[in-house]
């Protein structure tokens, strides 16, 4: 229901983008295929009516959906390229990228959420608290320049960006060490401390119910306790803001793939941005947003998997 | 109802309330804080505040001027305190000048942001039913959105200027003050003074601004401290990308699009000084934002 909500919403924001965009598709489209030549106005007129640009709003909100059901996204006004192509290059690199930020912001936060709500020291507690609350206040982008500096200019661990030398065939070890560092930057971006918080306060709350102490009677060793009876419904209200952990990652990834010269997603948004390539851009957003719209998916079902009082839940939303 | 000082906003006629996305960020740091770190944060704004004022007398360099015989000083250079960018421009002055434009974009979007927001809250709170539904409903699929995208998409399809990146930031920005402001004038609403404020013949308009409103702020203005840090730091982002500010005005955000060439060639400064006057910012005013928002939970009700 809120996911269909949301696809609406996304769809009828991006057409208005694309429709409020300055510039004219009928012309660029002419012009592209003279080559940059002037074109002649009544050719744009007709081809302005042959693309349905003069129908009401309406209709032609209909007719983009219509072809992005298809998978019709338009072509880039810079090159001439069906933008579905372009996209269908750029966003694996970009879901790779999102997986191995997930993969350590998932990791970090629950080991330092663990430490911190199992922990009996104040002092370790306020101090991961403090971290957390100054991490809040990093921008990504700020972030990611510090992680560039240290690691790789100053350590030399890892390679500035890119993605191998061209002509080189691409081996996963390069893959590997190329996308290790703007992972890092993006898993502990300025949401990180979010997502320990709510590790944290989900153990803290778990921790002193009677089933743990029912299990600890019952001499589990207490790793097993930390991770069977502690940390699974501990993790229930983390794994309810998923979907939106996702969202702030894949938003957080714009400005990391320009500083590492990622050839994903974001750096496709932002080049189309800078040189005001409408139809790219529309369709990056459009794209981004539906990949959000389905990890928040993902999070009810995760959330439904380990809170079985909450499937009922999402089964009515 | 009668309420003690913890009647919360989850009280709504519609069960919890808790808006989700941007807000998740406003949890407040267990047992940190307190009065010592709030004063240190409202100084460090006064004085950022002042430095912004007075750039035109703190120094008498242009932020714009090029001076070929200087490039590349290090700090505490002679005549250059913070030393010089790879053009010669005087950094010093540009962090002045910046502290200027990113500060005005934040309070300016902040401010526009929480008045639209506020306004939004309160015509869901009060108006009809459908209307209440679609303020809501875009609400939370806007909040599902990655809004830094949605926002640079706005700033490039508008051209890049002062009034488009405070647009964009207020139109991807207002749905936790609309959401926040409605659950609490939906509480409002019920309760024996308005009840009798709108038996006495005022008009509807009326009473929202002389009982709603009034009576809603002490968490909206918790909100709107956030929204002032959020604005900063979206502004940052956006103008980092090339699609803020225009680049020949100076804000923190471009002087770190300028600097992030030399971080490989060994000035480091040049991007450490910016991101440091970005990251203290934005630190100090969530700093007085969580304040405000304990501050509110335990003192600011009363009625």
């Amino acid at each position: 229901m809120t996911a269909a909500a949301v696809t609406v919403v996304l769809s009828v924001l991006c057409f208005l983008l694309l429709d409020l965009a300055p510039g004219d598709p009928a012309r660029a489209l002419l012009e592209a295929r003279s080559g940059g030549r002037p074109v002649p106005e009544a050719a744009v007129q007709a081809q302005r009516a042959a693309m349905g640009l003069d129908a009401p709003l309406p209709q032609r909100y209909a007719d983009w959906l219509g072809g992005v059901v298809r998978g019709d996204l338009g072509a880039s006004y810079l090159n001439g390229r069906p933008v579905a192509d372009q996209i269908a290059d750029a966003l694996p690199w970009t879901l790779l990228l999102a997986a191995v930020a997930t993969l350590f912001s998932l990791v970090g936060a629950v080991v330092v959420g663990l430490v911190a709500g199992l922990s009996r020291s104040a002092t370790l507690r306020r101090a991961i608290g403090l971290a957390m609350f100054v991490l809040g206040g990093v921008p990504g982008f700020v972030g990611a320049l510090l992680c560039l500096f240290v690691f790789s200019v100053w350590l030399g661990w890892f390679p500035s960006g890119g993605l191998g030398r061209p002509g080189e065939p691409m081996t996963l070890a390069t893959v590997a060490s190329h996308v290790t560092l703007p992972a890092l930057a993006l898993a502990f971006g300025h949401h990180f401390g979010v997502y320990v918080r709510l590790v944290e306060s989900g153990v803290r709350r778990v921790r002193g119910s009677a089933h743990v102490a029912a299990a600890e009677v019952r001499g589990v060793p207490p790793w097993a306790v930390h991770t069977r009876h502690v940390l699974r419904p501990g993790l229930v209200p983390f794994a309810a803001r998923f979907g939106v952990g996702v969202a702030q990652l894949l938003a957080g990834a714009y400005a990391i793939e320009l500083i590492f010269a990622w050839p994903g997603m974001g750096r496709l948004g932002v080049e189309a941005a800078q040189g005001d390539d409408y139809p790219v851009l529309v369709a990056v957003v459009l794209v981004t947003g539906l990949v959000v719209i389905a990890a928040n998916l993902l999070g009810d079902l995760v959330t439904a998997r380990l809170d079985p009082r909450a499937r009922s839940v999402a089964v009515a939303r | 109802m009668v309420t003690g000082p913890t009647v919360s906003v989850e009280e709504g006629a519609s069960g919890p309330v808790r808006p989700r996305g941007l807000l998740a960020a406003r949890i407040a740091p267990p047992g940190g804080g307190g009065r010592a770190a709030l004063w240190t944060a409202v100084g460090v704004l006064v004085l950022m505040g002042a430095a912004a004022l007075f750039a035109p007398w703190l120094t008498d360099m242009d932020p714009a001027a090029t001076d070929t015989t200087a490039t590349s000083l290090p700090p505490g250079t002679p005549g250059h305190p913070l030393g010089t960018d790879a053009l010669g421009r005087d950094l010093y002055t540009r962090m002045l000048h910046g502290a200027r434009s990113s500060l005005l974009v934040g309070l300016v979007a902040a401010a526009i942001t929480v008045v639209a927001g506020t306004g939004l809250g309160a015509l869901a709170a009060t108006g009809p039913r459908w209307l209440d539904t679609a303020i809501t409903r875009t609400a939370d699929a806007l909040l599902a959105l990655p809004l830094i995208v949605v926002a640079l998409a706005l700033a490039a399809v508008a051209g890049s200027s002062l009034s488009t990146v405070v647009i964009a930031i207020a139109v991807t920005a207002w749905m936790p003050v609309a959401l926040v402001a409605r659950a609490e004038m939906r509480a409002l609403r019920a309760r024996p003074f308005v009840r009798a404020a709108y038996s006495l013949g005022l008009s509807r308009g009326q009473v929202v601004r002389r009982h709603l409103v009034p009576n809603a702020l002490p968490p909206i203005a918790a909100i709107a401290a956030f929204e002032v840090g959020h604005a900063i730091l979206t502004e940052s982002t956006l103008s980092f990308l090339g699609l803020g500010l225009p680049p020949n005005q100076p804000s923190w955000g471009n002087l770190l699009t300028d600097a992030r060439s030399h971080l490989l060639t060994g000035q480091w400064y040049t991007v450490a000084i910016p991101a440091a006057a970005i990251v203290v910012t934005i630190v100090a005013v969530n700093v007085i934002a969580t304040g405000l928002d304990r501050h509110e939970a335990t003192e600011g009700r009363t009625w």
